[in-house]
């Protein structure tokens, strides 16, 4: 069964059709790609899948349960682990704190132990250093984790942003757009980064990305999202010809060859 | 069935004016985007300037509505020079900073109005004639009914201002878009004011009508921005007529719950609280019902504007 | 002391020294103040807590409330009620006061789970206002006429200087409290829901969960203020914790700044003694309710220049204090190394 199961989305704002019945699906171990053009509604599918948007219909289920009508904290803490276009993090905390983020939903020391310090506390905070050290040695990250987060460059911020993610120990990975920025020479090196992702913590991802040919040298099995409908799907072989993703894209300029 | 009615017209005349002030407080929210803490202290100011006039000016014929004039004029200035003094230095700042400044504009209000008449509670006038009218089984007075009358008067008034004039189609194309309102050569500058002076009037007029029944001291007025929150969220601060419709709804409920709830509580463990003031935790049920009923959780509002900046 | 964390040798040092020079200044305090004085610092200190708790909410996790004087008044008045009628010792009325105010709050907390900013203000105000006018000018506790409830203090604190003292310990700790808790998963969690709510949600954390703790903890906080500050002057008053005093609070918070405990130490001690200075004032006989006129309009600027409180400004001094500090070191480093040196040649 698939890990990841999206059945008929539909989202609406004031009119406007976001996701048009949008069916999709992820299985483990597997990296499905998610490509259109600006305004497709990949976003809006991603908010959906994790529950920051209510779907107006269709359901959406996680490892075999329907989690439609859960929250959003409820969904990451089954394993859904996200990035976001706009990477959000918090200004106020350093880098090592913003990853510490990841492992927090874990961490059961509540206010009372926190303030008063009791070896709960103590216990739950060196756990939680250990799994964030790891991850940053695994991303590369270790000289800069004790800036504050305004001071990286949006590369940075978004690898910020899968650590945290990463460190949520997530059996789907949800990146949105996270190759933008990041400044490797080339797309290979970031492709290799994710396959290495997802050996390591053994997980599956859906990627959103605006580059195609990263998308489609990278993933196993590709949708191509337009005006809120999925107008093709496939391996990337069979997504590269279709005429109707041709079409989609024409007119509209294709980042051929801005890797990253 | 006689207590009953009675309890209704008495809510009715309290609803009354709930809506006016709540009409006030959405007056200045769709001029601005600013929710006015310092409705009820300004609609206090007026009437203590009423309630002076009027000592000083009793005995002519003209006394009392002349003091009422001034004090719907009083309004009028204490709304724009909110708008000028406090607001407009504001206007860069985010809504909630301009809000908070309007509770320092409260205090400001209040602790000058406790210098100017003192701290004591004091009687006001009445704006109609004594007399009354048995309609059924249900005493009404000319008061009750002149209370009413200019509630409804002056929603209606407020009604046709913003739909049937140039001025309110202006108001209503800032409160939807201030940039694009600016670029159709709207003087955004007039339209807050007017909305300021429109809130400072409404609220005048609300504070002379309750105040004989209520006692005018600097408190009591200032704490019944409460009501008018109420009142206004009904209809979401956009809606005028939802505002009058929550106003007169809290209005009965009040009254009704005042009614019963004594009945009911007499002798019972629970009459220690006081029930003769049921109408504010009315007015926190109220409003914490229609915030809970608010269509989206916050997190969806941020996530759904996430989701339009594909 | 909320708003900056200390990052380096250099900062903490810095930081020790100014919270030690506060200590200190606190310690004196009393030996240099007449007792009307002390009177009115003791009673600062009570809304220096009571500001904490603001602290706690706008601060840490940035929600709002005009309802603390109201848990301020549910734990006076449930510490008066231990003590007078349940012979409960007071130092146990202390926390179990703070402790009463905890599901209020919670339940002050309903409206955040759907709304924020603004809405929140005006839940808080017509929650604490029901509180008020509901149920504390009740016979029960006091009557209308503003008795009040006994809340006699035991003989190791009857003394002013005492009770000081006493009151002082209780800022300090709950302040540790507070910046203990910051550095931890509960204060980080607080963060996020502060700065993205979407960026918690992600990671799994409950931010419903966060802000009701957030409302529990600043409860207690706020009750721990009231007891304390009924226990001044040995009465729990309902008059004390109207919807006007939460407003004051507000506007003193925002003065002193709502980012930092410092700020709620200033706070708290600029409400009372802030009334001295302005009768000091040339042509003011007594400052009564100029001091509202001045808190309302000090709001006001604040608003506009910039809503970080004088505490911003003591933060900033600390920062260029530290700089300084720093810059001396690595002159000194360098001259001894410059030494070391030259000893061989």
């Amino acid at each position: 069964m698939a890990l990841l199961e999206v059945r008929d989305a539909c989202v609406r704002f004031a009119g406007l059709v976001a996701l048009d019945g949008v069916s999709l699906s992820v299985s483990r171990g597997e990296i499905v790609g998610l490509i259109g053009p600006n305004g497709a509604g990949k976003t809006t599918l991603f908010n959906t899948i994790t529950g920051l948007q209510h779907a107006g219909g269709g359901r959406v289920s996680f490892d075999g349960r329907d989690v439609t009508a859960l929250s959003a904290d409820r969904r990451a803490r089954m394993g859904m682990g996200r990035t976001f276009q706009t990477p959000q993090l918090v200004a106020r905390l350093t880098v090592y704190d913003n990853i510490l983020l990841g492992c927090q939903a874990r961490m059961r020391n509540g206010i009372f132990a926190d303030g008063l310090r009791l070896p709960s506390s103590w216990r739950n905070e060196v756990l939680a250093r250990r799994e964030v050290d790891r991850v940053v040695a695994s991303l590369g990250l270790g000289e800069h984790v004790h800036r504050g987060v305004g001071e990286l460059p949006l590369g940075g911020r978004r690898l910020v942003e899968i650590a945290r993610a990463l460190c949520t120990n997530p059996r789907l990975l949800l990146l949105d757009e996270a190759a933008s920025g990041i400044g490797r020479e080339d797309a290979g090196g970031l492709a290799q980064l994710f396959r290495r992702i997802r050996r390591e913590h053994d997980l599956s991802m859906l990627v959103v990305e605006h580059d195609v040919d990263f998308v489609l040298s990278l993933c196993d099995y590709v949708y191509v999202l337009d005006f809120g409908r999925v107008i093709a799907r496939g391996t990337p072989d069979v997504v590269r010809s279709d005429p109707a993703v041709i079409t989609a894209y024409l007119g509209e300029e294709v980042p051929r060859a801005a890797a990253g | 069935m006689e207590l009953l009615l009675a309890t209704l017209v008495l809510g009715v005349v309290q609803g009354a004016v709930n809506a006016l002030l709540g009409m006030g407080v959405v007056a200045v929210y769709r001029g601005t985007g600013v929710i006015n803490f310092a409705h009820g202290a300004m609609a206090m100011v007026s009437t203590y300037v009423f309630a002076t006039m009027v000592d000083h000016h009793a005995p002519s014929f003209l006394g009392v509505p002349l003091a009422a004039v001034v004090a719907v004029l009083v309004g009028i200035a204490l709304g724009v020079v909110v708008d000028v003094v406090v607001m407009r230095p504001l206007a860069r700042q985010s809504a909630l900073v301009r809000i908070i400044a309007t509770l320092g504009v409260l205090y400001v209000l209040q602790s000058l109005a406790i210098i100017a008449w003192g701290g004591a509670t004091r009687a006001v006038p009445q704006l109609f004639p004594q007399g009354g009218h048995a309609i059924g089984p249900v005493d009404v007075s000319d008061n009750e009914i002149g209370i009413v009358v200019v509630a409804v008067l002056i929603a209606a008034a407020v009604t046709l201002f913003y739909h049937r004039t140039r001025f309110g189609t202006a108001i209503r194309a800032v409160s939807n878009s201030r940039e694009a309102a600016t670029l159709s050569g709207i003087r955004v500058k007039w339209v807050t004011a007017a909305s300021w002076a429109l809130g400072g009037a409404t609220g005048a007029v609300a504070g002379m009508l309750v105040a004989p029944s209520l006692g005018l001291n600097s408190y009591i007025l200032t704490l019944l921005v409460i009501q008018a929150f109420a009142a206004a969220l009904t209809g979401r601060l956009e809606s005028m007529a939802l505002a009058l419709a929550g106003g007169v709804g809290l209005g009965v409920l009040t009254s009704v719950a005042g009614t019963y709830l004594e009945q009911w509580l007499a002798g019972h463990p629970l009459s220690w609280i006081n029930i003769g003031n049921v109408g504010n935790g009315i007015a926190f049920l109220w409003i914490i019902a229609l915030l809970l009923a608010w269509k989206r959780p916050a997190t969806t509002q941020t996530a759904a504007s996430q989701g339009m900046a594909l | 002391m909320i708003a900056a964390a200390p990052r380096d040798a250099v900062d903490r040092t810095v930081r020790a020294v100014l919270i030690g020079v506060f200590v200190v200044a606190a310690l004196v305090a009393p030996s240099m103040l007449s007792a009307s004085n002390l009177y009115l610092l003791s009673a600062g200190l009570a809304y220096s807590l009571a500001v904490l708790s603001l602290v706690v909410l706008v601060g840490l996790v940035g929600q709002f409330s005009l309802a603390q004087a109201a848990f301020m008044g549910v734990g006076a008045l449930t510490a008066g009620h231990l003590v007078s009628d349940a012979h409960v010792p007071f130092l146990l009325a202390v926390p179990l006061g703070g402790l009463a105010a905890v599901p209020i709050g919670m339940v002050a907390a309903l409206p955040a789970l759907r709304v924020r900013g603004v809405y929140l203000a005006v839940a808080t105000l017509s929650f604490g206002q029901a509180l008020d006018t509901l149920f504390f000018h009740t016979a029960v506790n006091g009557g209308s006429a503003g008795g009040g409830v006994p809340l006699p203090r035991p003989a190791a604190l009857s003394g002013a200087v005492g009770y000081y003292w006493f009151e002082l310990a209780v800022l300090l700790g709950c302040i540790a409290f507070v910046c203990m808790m910051r550095s931890r998963r509960s204060g980080r969690n607080l963060a996020a829901v502060r700065d993205s709510e979407a960026a918690a949600l992600s990671v799994g954390i409950s931010v419903v969960w966060a802000k009701v703790g957030a409302f529990a903890l600043s409860a207690f906080i706020a009750g721990v203020a009231g007891v304390l500050y009924a226990g001044l002057s040995e009465v729990a008053s309902g008059a004390s914790f109207s919807s006007f005093d939460s407003i004051s609070l507000l506007a003193v918070g925002v003065i002193g700044g709502l980012g930092s405990a410092a700020g709620a130490v200033i706070a708290g001690v600029l409400k009372t003694m802030a009334p001295v200075l302005i009768a000091k004032l040339p042509g003011v006989a007594s400052a009564g309710e100029l001091v509202g006129v001045v808190f309302g309009a000090g709001l006001v600027l604040q608003m506009m220049t910039a809503p970080l409180g004088i505490a911003s400004k003591l933060l900033d001094g600390e920062r260029a204090l530290a700089a300084r500090v720093r810059t001396a070191v690595v002159h000194r480093q360098r001259a001894a190394a410059d030494r070391a040196a030259e000893v061989p040649g």
